[in-house]
């Protein structure tokens, strides 16, 4: 045999597993994708062991989420290394040119204890500061941190963020990470980003942008406020990927954009207003779209009815992953969704991090028949063992990690959602 | 055709309110006039994302009428009819009481009609699928339309007349019982759930309470459950095969009485009065609250005396 070839990637890692089955050894290789790696072997007394093994550990990484690299997969990369030597340049160089940013990179947020990025599109996060050389580097975060604090002065955000585009690094700029811009409880107005709306020509390689890698400690996600994101879907017309942490004080009241591909909102709570913008977006290139609907008690008020014209399919023709992740109405998205058109489309189907129990756990047996699918992620939920067992039987891979239980003698148990503060 | 006219909600609501809107109004988002009760008519050829007039007087709406996500109308004591062909993802009309019957061509995902007393039948011709379809109290429907295929929910309780389900019908996640006339589900149906107002319960108390038995409820570990499971399977008889010890007994006009008490794993006893009823010599079993020590203390409770003392009732009927 040879090796099959995993990668993984979100906020925290960018990493890649690959594993070959050798007589009664199951070798496999990991690291970062780009190293060398580590190898491990383990020897197995009889070929069937070793194959059982094999399987069992391929799967878990399927149910985890990591993607195989194909044939099919390598293609474009190849062209792109293709045109690279035609016109002399690194592959690097012809991403920088124009190439497009591989699926797998959209995630970025696979619980809630997440930590500030260290990873956005592939590569590593680099936090801008006046002064320090900025060479060679792609991904830039523009935040203001604890640290500031220790060597002194008193650092304003938008003095920062000016800094960053008036300097080099901004014209080279593929991925933007902006980061807290108020270190007391970010009370202000959300209205720290317009700056990059108004110098929207510093960045003309602008492919991904993040607006809020704010984490617990600097703030908690209802308390980032946000605002109206329809200027900055404008002002890039070559943006591919957006996400957008918290959702107080959120609008899209332009909801439209004829390039992207990418669109996530994390919230604890994200309003039916939002929602009903989003259902009546023209995003005609949207592959990946996760929402982290939330609980009432933070602005959640979505109902699945809410949802229907997304439902129905049709709105975002080439959507791939939907994600509706952190509700409290997992159970009743569940019952819905598995009669809806738009299962026909996805791929990926991500309900995790959410209050899912039996009751809508048994009607996602009922994607059985949904061979289109390749991965149901359900990870923090309150399902059964015996629901879960049944759920292992889908044809394809379910990550049914993070268990949760509730104690039903206790009146103030109960299922939560992941981020419900 | 001149250009629809597009406006935003709040702008639209206003027009609407003073009858000065123009045909072919297009409201992009929700327009909200739930509660108006000036509200006499909507304009022709209104179109919006989501419309909500809950609560108003509204008796008919435009033929021409377009929205698309969710059209509210909870509550409209008045309305009359809805119009023929109405297509839109969510159509709520609980407590519509004036209603008699639901639009041919319907098309809607969620559909909920649960007050609707007057509702008599369902459309002959008509899409309802993929959502829920919610019916509770309307106690004049006596059965589900054919056509019915794939729902996510189904709520039927409070219809005594439906006795049986579609036989295409196909339920993702629940359906909810209490109070129809449903004593069984047909086999396309055995595994999904089963709702009682609101709480979660298996085949056998749904159907088959005689089959309960009192250790199996005492076992129960959730309280709503075991509180419908105990409902189901009828007080009188928990009470005697749960091995319930008596307080007090004395008589009163109806006969003996007694006044018993059965323990419960992590929750409060219960305790009860087994009474007769001196008119009729029906027998009661009256749960009260677990302090009750004295049979005639129970009946004080229950008639509003939290002083047992106090309590002489000249005649007992």
């Amino acid at each position: 045999m040879s090796f099959r070839e995993f990668e993984y990637a979100d906020g925290k890692s960018f990493k890649f597993w690959k594993i070959d089955l050798q007589g009664n050894d199951v070798v496999t290789q990991y690291g970062r994708i780009g190293s060398e790696g580590q190898k491990t072997k383990k020897s197995f007394d009889s070929l069937e062991k070793a194959q059982k093994e094999y399987d069992k550990l391929v799967a878990e990484k399927l149910r985890k989420g990591y993607l195989e690299k194909t044939a099919a997969a390598a293609e474009p990369a190849k062209a792109d290394a293709q045109k690279a030597a035609a016109t002399g340049k690194g592959t690097k160089a012809a991403e920088a040119a124009g190439g497009e940013l591989p699926p797998m990179l959209f995630s970025t947020t696979r619980d809630s204890d997440f930590d500030h990025l260290s990873n956005f599109i592939g590569e590593r996060v680099t936090d801008f500061r006046e002064g320090k050389p900025t060479k060679g580097k792609r991904v830039y975060r523009v935040r203001m941190s604890y640290d500031d604090e220790d060597e002194g002065g008193e650092p304003d955000f938008g003095e920062r963020l000016k800094a960053f585009l008036a300097s080099d690094a901004a014209p080279a700029t593929r991925g933007l990470v902006l980061g807290a811009y108020d270190l007391e409880g970010g009370s202000t107005g959300g209205e720290e980003y317009k700056e990059i709306v108004k110098r929207k020509d510093r960045l003309p390689n602008l492919k991904a942008l993040f607006l809020g890698d704010i984490v617990m400690e600097e703030a908690e996600i209802s308390w980032i406020n946000q605002s109206d994101i329809s200027d900055v879907l404008e002002a890039f017309p070559q943006l591919e990927m957006l996400r957008v942490r918290g959702a107080s004080g959120l609008a899209i009241s332009k909801p439209q954009h004829p390039r992207l591909r990418a669109l996530a909102i994390e919230s604890g709570g994200l309003p039916a207003k939002v929602v009903s913008q989003i259902c009546r977006g023209k995003f005609p290139e949207l592959e990946y779209l996760e929402l982290w609907l939330g609980t009432p008690d933070y602005g959640g008020d979505c109902r699945v009815n809410d949802l229907q014209p997304l439902f129905k399919g049709k709105l975002f023709p080439k959507l791939k992953y939907l994600g509706l992740r952190n509700s409290e109405i997992a159970d009743d998205i569940a019952a819905v969704i598995v009669k809806a058109p738009v299962v026909d489309q996805l791929e990926i189907l991500d309900l995790s991090l959410g209050s899912l129990s039996d009751v809508g756990a048994n009607a996602l047996l009922q994607l059985e028949s949904k061979t289109n699918l390749k991965r149901l992620d359900l990870h923090h939920h309150y399902i059964s063992k015996p629901v879960q067992k049944k759920l292992k039987q889908l044809p394809f891979p379910v990550d049914l990690s993070d268990a949760k239980t509730v104690d039903e003698s206790d009146e103030f148990s109960g299922r939560f959602i992941s981020i419900s503060e | 055709m001149a250009p629809p006219k597009l406006c935003d909600p709040s702008e639209a609501a206003d027009l609407i309110l003073a009858e000065k809107a123009p045909p072919g109004l297009h409201v992009d988002g929700k327009l909200s006039l739930a509660g108006r009760s000036e509200l006499r008519r909507l304009p022709d050829g209104l179109t919006c994302y989501e419309l909500d007039v809950s609560r108003t007087k509204l008796v008919f709406l435009p033929e021409n009428l377009s929205v698309e996500c969710a059209l509210e109308l909870a509550d409209c004591r008045r309305l009359q009819a809805l119009p023929a062909n109405l297509k839109v993802g969510t159509l709520n009309v609980a407590n519509c009481t004036s209603l008699e019957e639901l639009p041919e061509g319907l098309d809607v995902w969620f559909l909920n009609a649960s007050g609707c007393t007057k509702l008599t039948r369902f459309p002959r011709r008509a899409r309802i699928e993929r959502g829920s379809l919610h019916v509770n109290g309307c106690t004049s429907l006596s059965e589900l339309p054919g056509y019915l295929a794939d729902l996510a929910t189904l709520d039927v309780g409070n219809c005594p007349q439906i006795t049986t389900l579609p036989p295409r019908l196909n339920v993702s996640s629940w359906i909810e019982i209490a109070g129809s006339g449903l004593t069984r589900l047909p086999p396309q149906l055995q595994s999904v759930g089963i709702r009682w107002r609101g709480v979660l319960i298996d085949h056998t108390t749904a159907f088959h309470p005689e089959r309960l038995r009192a250790k199996t409820v005492l076992k129960e570990r959730n309280a709503e459950r075991r509180r419908v499971m105990i409902e189901r399977m009828g007080f009188g008889r928990f009470v005697e095969k749960a091995g319930a010890k008596q307080l007090d007994a004395d008589r009163d006009p109806g006969g003996p009485r007694e006044l018993l008490r059965v323990p419960m794993q992590s929750d409060e006893d219960i305790v009860c009065l087994s009474v007769n009823c001196p008119s009729t010599g029906r027998h009661y079993l009256l749960r009260v609250p677990p302090t009750m020590k004295t049979c005639h203390q129970a009946a004080a409770w229950m008639a509003g005396f939290d002083d047992a003392e106090r309590y002489q009732p000249v005649k007992e009927t």
